[in-house]
């Protein structure tokens, strides 16, 4: 048995309908288009966890008709006297470390450090919808908008537009407060209520079975050919630290920890039932159902940063990331600074680039630091030249994911000085250590030869210049953390899945 | 299987310094991607390096020194032109490219992308302010600068289909040679403040480091053979230019072009060009000489003297014979929505800049194009020709021809140029290659 498989998406997930019949029954499986005149059922369930606590939860679906992949999960943080808002970044998704969806026994899709692989997902949503859609499901609100200056610098802009000039030094957050700014972009935003704790209300959304099983973006789960029970399983981050974002204000309570409200957390699944004939017919046709689907594998890797004054470049660092006998699409990777958890508002899930140094007296010194990258497999690099113009790592990271990430040249290269210096929630927003700036260095790499990785595995080709130590005193640690798109197939006979590497 | 590989170009003519700048005499740069057995990923072509500003005395860019926010580091280029390495035969070139970029880019963009994607691999930015800030003045321009990646828009580029590179006998184009005339500083670098010897912008200039292209080659599948000849479709852009100086402005064009999907232009007051006092990549609608804008009162468009494709004269909001308030500002939202519309089909555009504030009459002084809001004026004027078939109207054997009524009463040449987005078809064979136009 062969699989074809492409880095396209599109074409990957798609699966082969018997000849015989093509054209006869749609393809009630692959998320698309079909007749205008079959008649669609759906019904939702309310479904509540059959196993909860505050670090684990799970859910069996029941077997019947086909699960719509954005069925929702929701979850809600307790009441907390301490006033944690939700990372800007991620949203309620900073709430999951894993994440699996299993069939039988058998683990049909797994995400490790689920919370860092929604942070890099989560900037390829247009700044429009985070604002407009997110910020109510999921709490992401990555959305920018120019701040113009204030005529009089009085701060009082009540949108006349002879009070506002048109000069916007900087770009900053736009949570859909209005912001009118000085020079000194003295602006001040705070979360909004629905996106932090207090003492009588904890913040309750929702996040779609699509994004933590990135395969239900392309097929979904025909439930009511499955004899085996299908779980969903989560596994929560740590109650302090790494749940919301502290305040400012709220800067000596890191050890406060925020609780899962157990008594809201639901499955509101949707339930799709094509009318009896087809779905019986469908189900005859494909009683030998495949389909192949992107899975994601985790590497970790600590690297050492020294300490603050006297940082230095890594050198050349090769680092297997494994992959050896797999047919791999794409890498992509993020760098977490350890020392920064909830006293920013993004908290862990950021990827930190390199250190500048926009003031030395010498300006020929000014600098921004480079990432020298490739990636070798096959004994062949990806790149022929070691690619260290962060502008073309940022190009490949769009054709990576075929999608552009929306975010600022600051935040990416950490190059110009474009962010706004107003705080949200008491934080710079251009600060590297706490707000947005230099912290989504993502890097991505998509692997396009068409080969099925040999075993010796992917090899990481990376020097980076210095890091920036966000310790004030002492050496710092960051995590390297690798994601590996790996091919694989499913197959449902007779009722049983089975799962394979492709 | 087909498979892909990533190429890294560098300049053929480039300086050992790796520096390029217009100041110092490097104003064309070429790349050569050579004749080989696999076919080029249009789509993929990048072209990457530093940008760095300085001002006359190779000092760091302050003041009032400044580049179009609107187009980043899309400005520099004057022209791009691409031919086949094997015959040196010109596949496609387009003139004016900072022009067609400052119709097409606003028009296709919206205030996110520019703040945030478009920011990052081409330097332009939301807001004049922030761009002069995070770009012209950056801090680190003597040694890192800038970094940027952009795409060339073009109609070969930006086709569907791998481009061929075999030899011309294989079944390919014999290789490519993409060249691009960097624009002279004084079209790219301005003035905010209107005075071209002001001691910011006077003989400073733009410089690039470490350029490449950087795009994606695919290796056919050794079991399909090429053949020896074949044809490759795909849509360009073709420039024209022209002034006009009077209440009657009429344009005609022989485009010998026979597949066209819709005309589209931009107007600046002539004497911005090349002028370190102005912004030479604005738009705007017309303007006196005094300045105030020359309102459009009536504008159609014709094909073999004939109104076409709209049967009927645009009378605008600015119309005496309208009953509105002729002395209002705001542009006819007629003349906007052709004119997205002939940039792309108005019914598929998601993502655009244009806005009441962008698109309404103003004066043309430095002290008001200079310091527009929501990313730079998006003035202009198009019509499209075709958005439902894709294939085009014949304009080989007739003329185009547009006739715009306005208030340009006194003596003020206007630049006017024009873009034709049309259907073109690249023959290879044994014999050589042709376009079909």
């Amino acid at each position: 048995m062969s699989y074809a498989t492409s880095s396209d998406q599109s074409t990957m997930m798609s699966q082969s309908p018997s000849p015989a019949n093509a054209g006869a029954i749609p393809d009630l499986v692959k998320i698309g288009q079909i007749p205008t005149n079959t008649a669609i059922d759906i019904e939702t369930d309310i479904l509540d966890p059959v196993v909860h606590s505050d670090t684990f939860c799970r859910f069996q679906l029941q077997n019947k008709g086909i699960l719509h992949s954005n069925s929702k999960i929701i979850l809600r943080l307790a009441p907390n006297g301490v006033a944690g808002f939700l990372p800007v970044g991620v949203g309620i998704h900073s709430l999951i470390e894993r994440c699996a969806l299993r069939v039988g026994t058998k683990t049909m899709c797994e995400i490790d450090d689920y919370n860092h692989y929604a942070g890099y997902k989560s900037m390829f949503l247009a700044n429009e919808h985070q604002k407009q859609r997110e910020m109510y499901m999921s709490g992401r609100r990555l959305a920018h908008k120019p701040y113009y200056t204030d005529a009089d610098g009085a701060n009082n802009f009540f949108g006349d537009e002879t009070v506002l000039t048109t000069k916007a030094e900087r770009v900053g957050l736009d949570n859909g407060a209005c912001v009118s700014t000085t020079d000194a972009q003295a602006v001040s935003l705070t979360a909004r209520e629905w996106l932090r704790t207090s003492s009588n209300y904890g913040p309750e959304l929702t996040i779609s079975l699509q994004e933590l099983f990135p395969f239900l973006t392309q097929n979904q789960l025909p439930l009511f050919m499955m004899n085996e029970p299908v779980t969903i399983e989560l596994f929560f981050s740590k109650s302090a630290g790494e749940r919301v974002c502290l305040p400012e204000s709220a800067s000596n309570s890191t050890a406060t920890d925020f609780t899962i409200d157990t008594t809201a957390t639901q499955l509101v699944a949707d339930y799709q039932y094509f009318p009896q004939e087809m779905m019986e017919q469908y189900a005859q046709q494909n009683r030998n159902l495949s389909f192949t689907y992107s899975d994601y594998r985790l590497a970790k890797r600590t690297i050492e940063v020294n300490a603050s004054g006297s940082e230095a470049s890594t050198g050349q660092l090769i680092i297997n990331v494994g992959g050896a006998g797999r047919l791999v699409t794409k890498v992509f990777t993020s760098l977490e600074d350890n020392n920064i958890k909830s006293l920013s508002v993004l908290n862990k899930y950021h990827s930190r680039g390199l250190s500048r140094d926009y003031t030395n007296a010498n300006e020929a010194l000014r600098n921004n630091g480079k990432l020298t990258a490739n990636i070798k497999y096959n004994d062949h690099f990806l790149y022929p030249v070691d690619v260290d113009n962060s502008a073309l790592q940022f190009n490949y990271l769009v054709q990576g994911e075929g999608m552009v990430p929306f975010i600022q040249r600051e935040e990416y290269n950490f190059e110009g000085e474009s962010l706004a210096s107003g705080t949200y929630e008491g934080w710079a927003q251009n600060s590297e250590d706490n707000g947005l700036a230099n912290n989504f260095f993502y890097q991505c790499y998509k692997l396009n030869r068409n080969e099925r990785v040999n075993s010796r595995g992917i090899e990481i080709y990376n020097t980076w210049d210095k890091i920036k130590n966000s310790k004030a005193t002492g050496a710092n640690t960051t995590t390297l953390r690798t994601y590996l798109e790996i091919v694989r197939v499913a197959q449902l006979q007779d009722g049983a899945m089975e799962t394979f590497f492709a | 299987m087909s498979s892909r590989q990533n190429l890294q170009v560098t300049p053929s003519n480039h300086t050992s310094t790796g520096k390029i700048s217009y100041k110092d005499g490097n104003p064309l740069i070429q790349f050569i991607i050579g004749e080989q057995g696999r076919m080029l990923i249009g789509s993929s072509v990048r072209l990457v390096g530093d940008l760095s500003i300085f001002k006359a005395d190779d000092t760091l860019s302050t003041g009032s020194l400044r580049m179009s926010e609107q187009l980043g580091v899309y400005s520099i280029i004057d022209s791009l032109t691409i031919k086949s390495q094997a015959t040196h035969q010109v596949i496609e070139e387009i003139r004016h490219f900072p022009r067609f970029m400052a119709s097409y880019l606003p028009v296709t963009s919206s205030e996110q992308d520019n703040a945030g994607h478009l920011s990052m691999t081409a330097l332009t930015s939301v807001n004049y302010d922030n761009q002069q800030h995070s770009v012209v003045e950056i801090p680190s321009a003597r040694n890192t600068g800038n970094s940027f990646a952009i795409n060339l828009p073009c109609g070969l580029f930006m086709g569907q289909n791998p481009i061929p590179l075999m030899a011309n006998g294989a079944g390919g184009v014999g290789g490519l040679l993409v060249e691009i005339q960097l624009a002279p500083d004084s079209n790219v670098l301005f003035d905010e403040d209107g005075s071209s010897t002001s001691d910011a912008v006077k003989d400073a200039f733009y410089q690039l480091k470490n350029l490449s292209i950087n795009c994606e080659v695919m290796t056919p599948d050794p079991s399909v053979q090429m053949p020896p000849a074949s044809t490759f479709e795909y849509n360009s852009i073709s420039s024209y230019f022209t002034t006009f100086n009077s209440t009657n402005a009429i344009v005609n064009f022989n485009l010998g072009l026979s597949r066209v999907l819709g005309v589209f232009g931009n107007i600046i007051s002539a004497d911005k060009i090349n002028n370190r006092g102005q912004n030479g990549l604005s738009n705007n609608y017309p303007v006196n000489k005094d300045g105030t804008s020359a309102k459009i009162t009536q504008l159609f468009f014709t094909r073999g003297g004939e109104r076409f494709p709209l049967e009927y004269n645009v009378d605008t909001l600015q119309n005496s014979n309208l009953t509105y308030n002729e002395n209002n500002d705001t542009a006819d939202p007629q003349i906007v929505q052709e004119y997205m519309n002939a940039i792309t089909q108005f019914s598929k555009l998601r993502r655009t800049s244009a806005s009441p504030l962008n698109t309404k009459y103003t004066a043309g002084t430095p002290a008001v194009v200079n310091f527009k809001v929501d990313g730079g004026s998006v003035a202009g004027i198009g019509i499209a020709y075709d958005v439902i078939s894709g294939q085009g109207v014949d304009f080989s054997s007739v003329n185009w021809g547009m006739n715009m009524i306005c208030d340009l009463t006194s003596d003020s040449p206007q630049a006017f140029y024009l873009f034709v987005h049309s259907k073109q078809t690249l023959a290879f064979s044994q014999q050589g290659i042709s376009v079909v136009r």
